[in-house]
């Protein structure tokens, strides 16, 4: 039976062989970046997203082609 | 349709293997079209995940995705199908996918991107820029 340490290091050890796990991850990492960047252009919180009477912002929409 | 081992009781089954198995092959073929492009978002992705489990927040997503149903499903295919090949003898990237973003968001809301387009259209490479044939 392997000591706790060693246990540990074992797991450890699987957790750095698993990509799929890292890819997933690194999926969410993008996803809240952007979910950051979109919210912080709207000035909204990005934990709560946009209210439900719309997204809330000091001015007009801005026109990103001007 | 199939009996549920008992004569004269049929049982519907959805067939959700399926579906599953039709997207297992149609990611093998992207695989097999576009190898290098593939293992480029793979590594990216599989950086950026590294990356950010150094990090306390990272670190609360890994714990709640090593704990998901979903992940662990999704990690027996991904091995089974052979997709962690895509990661042997790689170079790590140097940039990562949520520097890119950073990068984007950043340089669109600063950019005047009406005179951009312009300027390219003059350029002639309007094409090029707005199209995802070869370039």
């Amino acid at each position: 039976m392997d000591s706790y340490p060693s246990a540990l290091h074992r797991q450890r050890s699987a957790q750095e062989r698993d990509t799929f796990l890292y890819l997933a991850l690194g999926a969410v990492s993008v996803a809240l970046r952007l979910l950051e960047c979109v919210s912080e252009d709207l000035d909204t919180d990005p934990r709560v997203g946009p209210s439900a009477d719309g997204v809330q912002m000091d001015g007009p929409p801005r026109d990103l082609l001007r | 349709m199939q009996t549920d081992g008992r004569p004269g009781l049929p049982r519907l089954v959805l067939q959700e293997q399926d579906t599953l198995e039709r997207l297992v092959r149609h990611a093998q073929r992207l695989l097999r079209r576009h190898p290098t492009a593939a293992r480029t978002l793979v590594r990216a992705l599989v950086a950026e995940g590294r990356t950010f489990s150094s990090t306390p927040e990272g670190q609360r997503w890994q714990a709640l995705l090593a704990s998901s149903d979903l992940i662990s499903r999704g990690r027996l295919l991904w091995l089974a199908a052979g997709f962690d090949r895509l990661l042997e003898g790689g170079e790590e990237p140097a940039v990562l996918p949520s520097d890119w973003l950073m990068l984007a968001a950043d340089t669109l809301l600063s950019t005047d991107i009406e005179a951009l387009l312009i300027r390219r259209l003059r350029e002639g490479d309007i094409d090029g820029l707005l199209s995802f044939g070869p370039a």
